[in-house]
């Protein structure tokens, strides 16, 4: 479980960078196309206004 | 020299199409500002990565690991953990939907709408542009002085040629340009790491064998680290020791939590169009993070273990005792002749799309926010000719502090500047986007109070950058005002605690007991910042 490394100080974030990691790519996967609720804000409208700054 | 002389040309190619390409696509300031809001999720995560690791991040912290040691994965796992899953998921996603709703462009803009203040908005936009090029300085001279150990040309020719390089493609092409070139730049580091990973772990036999080589090692540890509390790079480091006070609280704490409020971060998460390309930027920017900030950590430790055996010498000792030029020395000396010519390109790529966004950042805050407050009136320029000439202020500035840091501080201006945003920006930030509570004062409070108890540590206590400043020793005849508290003693190690220990909490308290004390925000406001979000 150390790897060869010498404490579960460096031992232990070794691991957790991996973890996380993979954790970060199950959950991207899992929600790719998940867009949460929809905005009601129309973001052309927002474009129009800055093209009139 | 062929070899790099070609790949060099290839590559400014590249960086000078997707500059062009991001120019034309500029039509108005929301181009300019934010990429017209509508950014793919790879190009956002790998512009939101390599704009978060640059050279300072790779050459310095690459050193400090070689001198400190494996216990710099706990800035890793925290920067993927919090600066990717947390930062994206629950800032990224809320970022975007109230800065859509107040039609905001710029960091300083959301939080000075969120709290209805011009002046929260003024003053964020001061502090970041008047500090932003302090951190570009950093990254500027760190690829400057690898260019020089690689290539031998001379420091202040690189200095002025890529500041030129990059201010064309900034100046012109704006959010667009900034970002398709990151991703470009990005590509090519996660390329070079992984070779680089790969083909360290191959030199010491595997990665089991590499890990114990340099376990093994550990009675070659300098004696200065020794005395410091290092135990030996795998072995991590005495608890309370000044060096453990150094790794956990300046690199762990400053960097890794100050990453929240990275202002140059936050605003990518506004430039994508819904909450699906935050989902799976997750994806790609943890990839780009471990495969980047992970590989250079282990990378640098395992340097020593390297060097040990094919010099005899370990890296600190391979590099003259200059912490910098570790990574460098060991590309020269270890790496295939090949893979010189593109790392250095690497390094470029991680330098200049850190660069890029910073000179971005820094424009926008001073003719977005700071211009904007203070000139109240309108004037005769366009919006894009403000910015344009924003950022023309941010890049001398940037220079002119290039010319002026000291050779070895590479590592600490970085951590300077994470960790001054966090005590400044932090709770304000993540209070105005999950706290309806939170006062206008409770803000105004939270950040001006981080700000000044940050820099008041950092001018007064924190000895790194109270010797460098020389403020304390001019007015109270010593470095810092412990200095001369008893050797060991809990006021003498105040010295090594990094400022935002100290002041975020501090910054945490002013803006939850203000807020508790002090005028709510009208509700139709509440209700219109919360409008668009779930």
């Amino acid at each position: 479980m150390l790897l060869g490394l010498g404490s579960i100080e460096t031992a232990l974030p070794y691991w957790l960078c991996i973890i996380s990691t993979i954790g970060c790519v199950v959950y991207g996967i899992t929600n790719w196309n998940n867009a949460g609720t929809p905005d009601n804000v129309n973001i052309e409208s927002l474009v129009q206004e800055s093209t009139d700054n | 020299m062929v070899i790099k002389l070609i790949t060099s040309l290839l590559y400014f190619g590249i960086v000078f199409y997707l500059g062009w390409k991001g120019w034309k696509e500029t039509k108005n300031a929301g181009d300019y500002m934010l990429a017209g809001r509508s950014v793919n999720p790879f190009v956002m995560a790998m512009s939101y990565g390599a704009t978060f690791i640059s050279t300072s991040a790779i050459i310095g912290f690459g050193g400090v690991a070689a001198m400190f040691g494996m216990s710099l994965l706990w800035l890793a796992f925290l920067n993927i953990f919090v600066g990717i899953f947390l930062a994206m998921v629950f800032l990224g996603k809320r970022t975007r939907r109230m800065g859509l709703v107040l039609n905001c462009h710029t960091f300083p803009e959301l939080l000075g709408k969120r709290y209805n203040s011009k002046f929260i908005q003024g003053f964020s936009g001061g502090i970041i542009f008047f500090f932003i090029p302090v951190y570009a300085a950093a990254v500027l001279t760190g690829i400057c002085r690898m260019t020089e150990v690689s290539l031998g040309l001379p420091y202040e020719w690189m200095l002025i040629g890529i500041t030129a390089i990059l201010s064309l493609y900034v100046i012109t092409g704006g959010m667009k340009a900034v970002m398709y070139t990151d991703a470009f730049q990005g590509t090519i580091m996660v390329g070079m790491m992984v070779f680089l990973l790969g083909y360290t772990y191959y030199l010491l036999g595997g990665v089991i064998p590499a890990h114990e080589t340099l376990t093994s090692m550990a009675h070659l540890v300098p004696d200065s680290l020794q005395k410091g509390g290092i135990l030996g790079w795998t072995q991590g480091t005495e608890t309370g020791s000044p060096l453990w006070l150094v790794i956990y609280t300046t690199i762990v704490y400053g960097v890794g939590i100050g990453v929240l409020a990275q202002p140059q971060l936050a605003v990518r998460f506004m430039t994508v169009s819904s909450d699906k390309e935050l989902n799976r930027a997750v994806l790609y920017g943890s990839v780009f993070i471990l495969l980047t900030i992970g590989v250079i950590y282990v990378v640098g430790a395992l340097s020593n273990a390297i060097f040990f055996n094919q010099f005899g010498k370990i890296s600190i000792q391979m590099a003259g005792g200059n912490l910098d030029k570790i990574v460098p020395v060991f590309i020269e000396k270890v790496m295939p002749p090949w893979f010189s010519a593109m790392f250095l390109l690497a390094m470029f790529a991680a330098a200049m799309s850190t660069l890029s966004s910073q000179f971005h950042i820094g424009g926008t805050s001073l003719a977005h926010d700071v211009s904007r407050t203070i000139m109240r009136s309108r004037n005769t320029l366009s919006v894009p000719s403000i910015n344009q000439l924003g950022i023309v202020a941010t890049i001398i500035a940037t220079l002119v502090w290039a010319w002026l840091l000291p050779p070895s501080i590479v590592a600490r201006a970085t951590a300077f500047f994470f960790g001054l945003s966090g005590a400044t920006f932090l709770p304000a930030y993540v209070l105005g986007l999950y706290w309806k509570g939170i006062t206008k004062t409770g803000a105004k409070m939270s950040i001006v109070g981080g700000f000044t108890i940050s820099m008041l540590w950092m001018l007064f206590i924190h000895k790194k950058e109270a010797a460098a400043i020389g403020l304390c020793q001019t007015l109270f005849g010593k470095v810092t005002l412990v200095a001369d508290a008893a050797p060991g003693s809990t006021m003498f190690l105040l010295q090594w605690v990094d400022p935002n220990v100290v002041a975020l909490p501090i910054s945490i308290a002013l803006a939850v007991g203000v807020s508790l004390f002090s005028r709510s925000l009208a509700k139709d406001h509440i209700q219109l910042c919360w409008q668009n979000c779930s």
